[in-house]
């Protein structure tokens, strides 16, 4: 008999029965196991490694209430920690903990102080262990967590609604504009929204890295970063197979199945990016008003409304070709404004800084995945996408979109 | 339609995760009721401030007296089970509150007065 | 189909399999807690019991008669390494004369001979440095001793005062920062009148050992314990005496303030003619007074550290004044 034909499975003689090959896949995870078990039950010791007790624990977040402050921790060193003492601006005061002042790896607690805080002053507050290492948390200002009520929910409703809903929906309003102007602009505006969605990428990740320092480490926040932007960004080239063009919509040059060229679908895919990333950006607000970080001026708000409403610009570019309802319209900004209610009530309400950081990694995600299908969009016949991207009309859209960006970013500053 | 659907099912999703993430204790069943009396005398509870103890879960009603022979004012809160200070009692004056102690933890019972007026309520692990 | 399903099962269950033989399952903290719980509880136990016997505790040594009239008194100190508690749960490796910190409070007339043996028991050499007048040799400086090794200091007893010792070996500031150190009582020939007497010994804790800044302020070793464990018992109206030392490191200085009563000073304790009255009484680091005081009401009242960031880091107690 000849030898195994190409493609057919080898067998006899030189592959395992299915029960061998449960145990060949199993033994070397037997003896790590082993031996792990072995050096962490004692072998350790007897082998003279000694463990340094890096003790660390995270204040995660700082909850102020009426006469109260609360610290949420977590214990993120190696070992079991004990907690002992709270002093608040270095002074020893009574607290009430649970579930209690042990606290295994990676385990949690909820420390209650009653302290009478004032609004706006900075507070120091340190939790010492019972080895006597302190770990503490700067406050630069304290501020009453918002508590959920329908006016607190109806407050930074309403902030989401100024801020993300508003500015997308009046950028929107620029479609008659756009599709009175020469078709031959059609690629300058597409190259607008590029660069524009660029600058906005690359923005949320510079945002996500700043964070890095205040997420726990065994949390590895530079890969929670990654793991968001790559979701985003697959699942939507998932999302795209699915939100095929209609039937009636002109298909433009340089579609495919997995991604809709033109019209509604690629408008709903650009919203759907620029809702995620407005969610990031609702969450950072909602956040920073509540942590006492930034103060929430008005000139805050308005460079965000700027910012924002240049996105409706974005959303339209592929609606310039075609008949669009109001409806949909209307369903394109509320898509891409929406999420930043969503936002703001979970970063003044819930906020966490790894829930953050994943999210402007969703963000950062979506928005490159959109610039990315708006590219392939731009290649006609035998180009590669960088020498589609390289004609003069695509340049000067990419950097005048890129620019604008940056003019609006200067008044969201601070 | 079924574009707007998802669209606003995903939409849903990532807020959902995020209400989740933060957290929310349920609160443990309640019992019968176990009455504990605290006196308020020469600024203690009780005289020794003592640690009292208690299982997960119980119903507590705790009957806090200002037994002062002089006019002194106190009250009584349970830092972190929602017992707040309150109006302030004048001597001979008492005040009742009842609470399910709650799964675990470490608690600090005061009076909001006086310093060092106070002792630790300790929740004992099963 | 079956064999396709069963090597990947199977490698997943072996990953689980070694990801739980690692580092202590969920069980480890409960039985960690359990253990400390009830260790905390009698290192917290030790910790108060020392502070309480500290304040009224003197160490007379063994006292025999030499033949030419004069009073030998012994002494034995060891120093050791002990974890002690510094504040509720709040524990500290310190370096320790017999056992705890402060030291035992050693005390002998003027003029008697003193003879102290020393022995370390410890891990890095130590040594005995006494406040007082003696002999080269005996001034614990260049003569260290090593971990293992023991040292007789023998001198004549003088001036009266209140003194402290404390160890010298280099870096001096560590030594005494981990707690080598305790009082020093030499009597005048004539005894003081006669009073209640306390040894108040105000020190820090530098629990996380990073050699700059304390943690926590006490008198005698125990974080606010005789705020919360014991307010000491003042008899309305009679002399209470107060030997108090400041040995608190890495702060300039110190301070005792007392409330609703005002007191004696009397500097170092070397003269029978108190030098001020007032209620407070600052020192620099090493130095010492001995205070009278009575109070005239009765009641609780607090004293501590007019430093208030001392006082608020455990530096604060309460006589409890009776009649």
């Amino acid at each position: 008999m000849a030898g195994p034909v190409r493609g057919e499975a080898v067998s006899d003689g030189r592959g395992l029965g299915p029960a061998r090959i449960v145990l060949a896949g199993l033994l070397p995870l037997i003896l790590i196991g082993a031996m792990t078990a072995w050096f962490l039950g004692g072998g350790a010791a007897r082998l003279g490694l000694v463990q340094a007790p890096i003790e660390k624990l995270a204040i995660e977040r700082v909850v102020f209430r009426p006469q109260e402050i609360v610290l949420h921790v977590r214990n993120e060193g190696p070992g079991p920690m004990t907690l002992a003492q709270v002093f608040v601006n270095d002074a020893i005061w009574d607290f009430s903990i649970t579930p209690g002042r042990h606290l295994e790896r990676l385990g949690g607690a909820t420390i209650s102080i009653p302290f009478d805080w004032i609004e706006g002053e900075p507070y120091v507050l340190t939790v010492v262990s019972g080895t006597g290492i302190r770990h503490t948390r700067e406050v630069p200002v304290a501020t009453a967590t918002p508590a959920v009520s329908l006016g607190t929910l109806g407050v930074f409703g309403l902030l989401g609604v100024y801020v993300g809903v508003i500015p997308v929906l009046l950028g929107l309003l620029w479609l008659p504009f756009l599709r009175s102007i020469p078709r031959v602009w059609l690629d300058f505006w597409l190259s607008f929204t590029m660069g524009l969605l660029v600058f906005l990428g690359i923005d949320t990740i510079h945002e996500s890295l700043e964070l890095l320092g205040r997420v726990p480490e065994f949390l590895n926040g530079l890969m929670l970063i990654v793991l968001g932007s790559l979701g985003a960004f697959f699942g939507l080239v998932g999302l795209g197979r699915v939100l095929r063009p209609r039937r009636g919509d002109v298909a433009a040059e340089g579609g495919s199945a997995a991604v809709p060229a033109s019209g509604m679908g690629l408008a709903l895919m650009i919203a759907i990016g620029i809702g995620l990333h407005n969610l990031g950006e609702g969450l950072a607000i909602g956040a920073a008003y509540t942590l006492g970080e930034v103060a929430l001026g008005s000139f805050l708000i308005v460079g965000f409304t700027l910012h924002n409403t240049t996105e409706g610009l974005a959303i339209l570019s592929p609606l310039i070709e075609g008949k669009t309802r109001v409806r949909d319209l209307v369903l394109l900004g509320v898509v891409g404004g929406a999420p930043t209610i969503l936002g703001t009530w979970t970063g003044a309400f819930t906020y966490s800084d790894p829930l953050s950081l994943l999210f402007l990694g969703l963000g950062a995600g979506a928005i490159f995945q959109v610039v990315w299908v708006l590219a392939r969009g731009r290649v006609a016949k035998g180009e590669t996408v960088v020498e589609a991207l390289a004609r003069p009309l695509n340049v000067a859209g990419l950097f005048a979109g890129f620019l604008v960006m940056y003019a609006t970013s200067l008044l969201v500053a601070g | 339609m079924k574009r707007v659907l998802l669209s606003l099912v995903l939409i849903l999703v990532l807020a959902g995760a995020a209400w989740g993430l933060a957290g929310h204790e349920k609160d443990p069943v309640p019992g019968p009721v176990r009455t504990v009396a605290m006196s308020m005398s020469d600024y203690t509870f009780n005289g020794t401030n003592p640690t009292l103890r208690f299982k997960p879960g119980e119903r507590v009603k705790f009957v806090v007296t200002n037994d002062e022979d002089s006019r002194v004012l106190h009250n009584f809160r349970i830092v972190g089970m929602g017992v707040p200070c309150e109006r302030e009692l004048l001597p001979g004056e008492k005040r009742e509150v009842t609470v399910t102690i709650p799964k675990s933890g470490e608690f600090a019972y005061t009076c909001c007065t006086h310093p060092g007026m106070g002792g630790k309520l300790v929740v004992d692990a099963r | 189909m079956k064999r396709h399903i069963l090597a990947p099962a199977a490698l997943l269950l072996g990953a689980l399999l070694a990801g739980c033989g690692g580092a202590g399952g969920p069980g480890e903290a409960a039985r960690e807690a359990a253990r400390s719980a009830a260790a905390g509880d009698s290192m917290a136990v030790r910790a108060r019991d020392h502070a309480i016997r500290t304040l009224t505790t003197f160490d007379t040594g063994k006292i025999t008669r030499l033949p030419d009239g004069r009073t030998l008194r012994e002494y034995w100190v060891e120093a050791r390494n002990a974890e002690i508690e510094v504040a509720p749960g709040v524990r500290f490796p310190a370096w320790t004369y017999n056992g705890a910190v402060p030291g035992p409070t050693l005390r002998c007339t003027e003029g008697d001979t003193v003879l102290v043996h020393f022995k370390n028991s410890g891990t890095m050499p130590h040594s005995m440095h006494f406040h007082g007048i003696h002999a080269a040799k005996m001034d614990g400086v260049f003569e260290q001793v090593s971990p293992g090794g023991t040292y007789d200091y023998a001198f004549t007893a003088e001036p009266f005062g209140l003194h402290i010792y404390h160890c010298h070996t280099m870096p001096v500031k560590m030594h005494i920062a981990r707690g080598l150190y305790g009082a020093f009582i030499i009597d005048p020939k004539k005894p003081r009148p006669k009073a209640r007497e306390m040894v108040m010994v105000m020190n820090g804790f530098d629990t996380d050992l990073n050699g700059e800044d304390n943690e926590f302020y006490t008198v005698n070793g125990y974080a606010n314990v005789y705020f919360r464990d014991y307010p000491i018992p003042v008899k309305l109206g009679e002399l209470q005496r107060v030997y108090l030392v400041n040995i608190t490191e890495f702060d300039l200085l110190n301070s005792m303030h007392t409330h609703a009563t005002f007191f004696d000073v009397y500097p170092t304790g070397t003269s029978l003619t108190p030098s001020v009255y007032t209620d407070v009484v600052t020192m620099g680091q090493g130095e010492r007074a001995i205070l009278e005081f009575k109070y005239k009401y009765p009641g609780r009242f607090l004293f501590h550290a007019h430093q208030s960031e001392f006082s608020e880091l455990g530096w604060l107690g309460q006589f409890e004044v009776k009649p």
